[in-house]
Formats: C-alpha cells, structure tokens, sequence
C-alpha cells in the first residue's frame, strides 16, 4: 500500500507528460495537414498515436476548451465594457460638467458632412480594401458610407478592370475596351462587380495537389519503407496588371515561395507566362501562356467565386502544347486541382 | 490674368475680422473666390471701362479689393494663405481628371503642414471644400485615409473616438459578407 501511495502522484506525472507531448506532435500534424503537405501530417500523426492512443480525443476536449475559454473572455470583455458605461451613465448624471470634459469628442463625425466623409471613404478605398473593410466594422455610419452607397463600388471598379488583360483575339483593342465597358457589362458597379470577373493582384493563386504512389524502398532492396507514399507539390500563379503572369510548379510549400515570387528577383524554377482573359459569353475564361522551345503551352481556366469570396478560385478547363505543325496535344488534366486565391500584405504596394 | 492682375492685392476677412492680405494670384488657388473675383470685379472694370479712359482701367487693378471669408475662422484662414503661399509656383494634376487626382501620393510639404489636430485638420478640409480648392481637399482626405490604413476597427476607434455601436454577431456578419473587397 506504502509503495502504491508513493507511485500513485509519479504515474500522473508521466501520465500528464506522455499526453501533452502527444498532443504537441498532433498539432504538428495539423499544421502541415493545413498546408496539404499529407505525407509529413500522417507522420506526426502515427508517432502521436505511438505515444498516446487517445491523443485525438484529447486534442479535440483542448480546442473546446480553448475556445470555451475564448468566449467566456469575450463575455468579460463586454461585461467590463458595460460596466464602464454604466459607471459614466452614472456620473454624467451625478456630475454632468465634470464628466463632459473627459468624454474625447468624435470630430471625424461630428464635424463633416456625409458627401466629406464618402470623399475620404473613396481615398480609402483607393489605398487598401482591408482598410475600406475595417472602416465599414468601425461603426454603423462608416459601414452604410463604405458598403451601402454606389461611390466606393464605383471606384473600386474604376480601379480594377483597366488592370485586367482582355483577350479579344483579332478585334482591334481599342475597339476591345469600348466594348469591355459600355456593352457587356452594366453600369451599375455593384452588380457588376458580382457578375464580372477579374485576376487579383495582391495575392498568390495556389493549387495544392495529393496523390499517392506506391511505397518508396531504400536503395538495393525490393522491401517497401511504407506501403503507399503521399506526394504533396503546388502551383502557383502570380499576376501582374501589365499581361506577364509568373507560373512555378514546386513541392516548395507557400511561405517560403511567397518571399521569391516576383518579377526581376523569382525563384530560379519560375516561368513568366502571358496570361490574359476573354470574355465570351459573360464567362471569365483565363489564359496562361508560355513559350518553350518550339512548343507553346496554354493553360485554360473559368474563374468561380468560392463562398462569399468573389472570383476566387481557377477551375482547369484543358492545357494544350502546340508545335504549330500538328494538332494540339491535350495534357492529362484529371490529377489537378483548382487554383486557390491567397492575399499576401507585402504584394499591396507593388500593385496598387 | 495680365501681371497686373496677379500682383493685384486682396485682403480676405475671417469669421473674426481679421485681414489677410495676399497677391491675387494666392487668392485665386480659391475657385470659388477665382469665380467671384471674375465676375464680379473684373465685370465692373469692364463696365466703368465703357466710360473711362485706359488710365483708369490701371487704377482698378491695382486697387485692393477685400474678401469677406465668414464661414472661415482667422487661425484656419491663416493655414489655408499659408498653403496657397507654399504652392504659388505649384502645378496641380488636372483637376477635372479623376485619374490622375486620385493615384497622386500626398506631396511631402503638404503631409507635414497638414500634421495639425484632428480638430483643425478637419477645419481645414471644410473650407478647402467650402473654397473650392481641390488639391487641397484632397491632401485632406487622403491624410485621413492614411490615419485609416493599417488598423483594426478597433484601432480606427480609438484614432477616431468612434463609439462601437455593433453588436459582436453584427460585425462577424459585416465582415463575411464583405471579406471579398480586401483582395484585388
């Protein structure tokens, strides 16, 4: 009894350990799972499982709690801030004058007029859209200037479309941009900017593709290491407004591509395509281009919205290698997946 | 405008009463009082020129004219003459062309002479609108929007002493349905 008394508090202990550890490994395993590196997330995986066989339950009763605990410090937080605006209800009513000189005024609102405050609005607008989004969240007035008049619509979409490269194939572009912007598509910029689609330029389309092949095996033996094996690579794409388009296909996960994928300073493997859009039909099909020896390949893509994200996503359509002699050759496409828009902050002030 | 024009004094008078004297030229960065100085004065020298000789069309453009400006206060008065003073050699963009207005940065003297509070700050944006000077206006606004940049709406608040009147579920809303316009 004298010796299980003493083990008793030990075991815990290394209980404790043994399934925190496993936990740590697992959100290794989340983390590269949310990556799509596969192969790397099983791995971490396993070796949890080695450790503790119940990590998984584990680690789902620790996000509940955690977020448990996220909600009931948000609680706190209003609870505080209610608590704050009844102590000044209550000395505004005690002693008015005093309390009037410590209240900060809000000048911004209370001096300019609305057709002021949109002028600043569209300067916003002009400078950042995450910014022009956390204005509209600051209050109810900014929100209504932000999103509920035409003006910042317009002017984004002033902004955007004579970036976009339109393909018309032989019409004469001057011809072409008339058309881009009286007959096609309407006036109005909040239905056109739900209907037309356009590339983005602050960010990296990423395609993230799995599949599996069988088993690697070590040199000189016929012994599988795994059984199956998953492989993990990416595309990317990264458009710039004057047509050119950076294409890279690496195993290379995003953060570290993202610092070297720009034109002039790319990662040694990048290709600069032509990429440019047509607009037939009202549908945004996208073309990227590029040479080698005497071949071209032409990569063909829809642009889709992807929830409330608007043109978001490249769907493949077909991509095709020309010798110029002989009929196009189509590549096998049923591997790919689709292209995934991701902002980057760094990539703002080269675009805009 | 002939160089007699330009050198032409026009005293403006704040909300206060208070004079400033400046060069017609300085004045008229104002189209507003560029319109009224038109209009009004050069119309009447043209009338008496009808009935007087050459010597007294002379006399009229050297005569000082002044400028009532009510709706300005006289420290706010004073900033504007001092950025018209600044910028009496300074060429502005088109101002009819949109484009060209818009993508310009604000230039580096007008950044730091419009390092004010935002009291005055805003002051000065209400009259350059009121004056109509638009260069002017617009370094305003894009001061302001610059303030705007980069912060959370929380952070907007506070710079703003903006009162948050949405309630958490409200916010989450705004913002899914709007995540879209952050990426271009």
């Amino acid at each position: 009894m004298v010796v299980d008394d003493t083990l008793k508090p030990i075991d815990i202990n290394q209980l404790v350990d043994k399934v925190s550890e496993a936990i740590k490994i697992w959100e290794k395993g989340v983390d590269k799972e949310k990556n799509g590196s596969m192969t790397d997330a099983i791995r971490y995986y396993r070796q949890a499982l080695k450790i503790d066989s119940n990590v998984e339950r584990n680690y789902r009763e620790k996000l509940h709690e955690e977020f448990e605990e996220h909600k009931r410090l948000n609680e706190l937080k209003n609870l505080k801030l209610n608590d704050t605006n009844d102590k000044e209800n209550i000395e505004t009513n005690d002693n008015h004058e005093d309390t009037k000189e410590l209240e900060l005024p809000c000048w911004i609102l209370d001096m300019l007029p609305d057709y002021l405050l949109s002028h600043i609005v569209k300067q916003v607008v002009l400078l950042s859209g995450q910014s022009w989004l956390n204005l509209s969240l600051s209050c109810k007035k900014f929100n209504e200037l932000c999103f509920h008049d035409t003006l910042p619509y317009k002017t984004f979409a002033n902004l955007i479309y004579p970036k976009q490269n339109y393909s018309f194939g032989s019409v004469d572009k001057d011809y072409a941009e008339e058309f881009n912007r009286k007959e096609v598509w309407t006036e109005e910029p909040i239905q056109m900017l739900k209907d037309r689609p356009y590339i983005k330029f602050n960010g990296l389309y990423i395609s993230t593709v799995n599949y599996l092949r069988h088993g690697a095996n070590p040199e000189g033996s016929s012994s599988l290491l795994n059984p199956i094996m998953m492989i993990t690579y990416y595309r990317y794409f990264r458009f710039y407004p004057d047509g050119l388009c950076l294409r890279l296909l690496t195993t290379d996960e995003p953060k570290t591509v993202v610092k070297n994928f720009e034109l002039g300073n790319a990662h040694p493997k990048c290709e600069v395509c032509d990429w440019s859009f047509s607009l037939g039909d009202k549908k945004g099909i996208l073309t990227v281009m590029r040479e080698g020896g005497r071949y071209q390949f032409r990569e063909y893509f829809t642009i889709r919205n992807h929830g409330k994200k608007r043109f978001h996503k490249f769907k493949w359509i077909e991509s095709l290698v020309l010798d110029g002699e002989h009929d196009p050759v189509n590549c096998d496409i049923s591997k790919e997946k689709p292209f995934f828009f991701s902002r980057v902050k760094s990539y703002e002030k080269y675009t805009f | 405008m002939s160089d007699a024009k330009k050198t032409q004094q026009v005293v403006l008078v704040s909300g206060e009463g208070e004079q400033f004297s400046v060069d017609r030229a300085i004045a008229e960065r104002s189209i507003l009082l560029k319109n009224y100085l038109n209009d009004m004065h050069d119309h009447a020298a043209s009338d008496s020129d009808s009935d007087s000789d050459s010597e007294s069309n002379h006399e009229s453009s050297t005569e000082t004219i002044t400028m009532p400006v009510p709706n300005v206060r006289s420290s706010v008065l004073g900033k504007i003459v001092e950025w018209a003073e600044h910028h009496r050699g300074s060429t502005f963009p088109d101002e009819d062309d949109d484009d060209s207005r818009k993508s310009a940065p604000v230039d580096a003297w007008d950044r730091e002479f419009l390092k004010v509070d935002q009291e005055m700050l805003y002051e000065i944006i209400l009259a350059a609108n009121y004056l109509n000077i638009k260069p002017l206006l617009d370094a305003g606004c894009k001061v302001v929007a610059e303030m705007i940049r980069g912060r959370s709406p929380e952070e907007i608040r506070r710079t703003f002493n903006i009162v948050n009147d949405f309630t958490p579920e409200e916010e989450a809303a705004i913002r899914r349905e709007n995540e879209w316009a952050e990426d271009r």
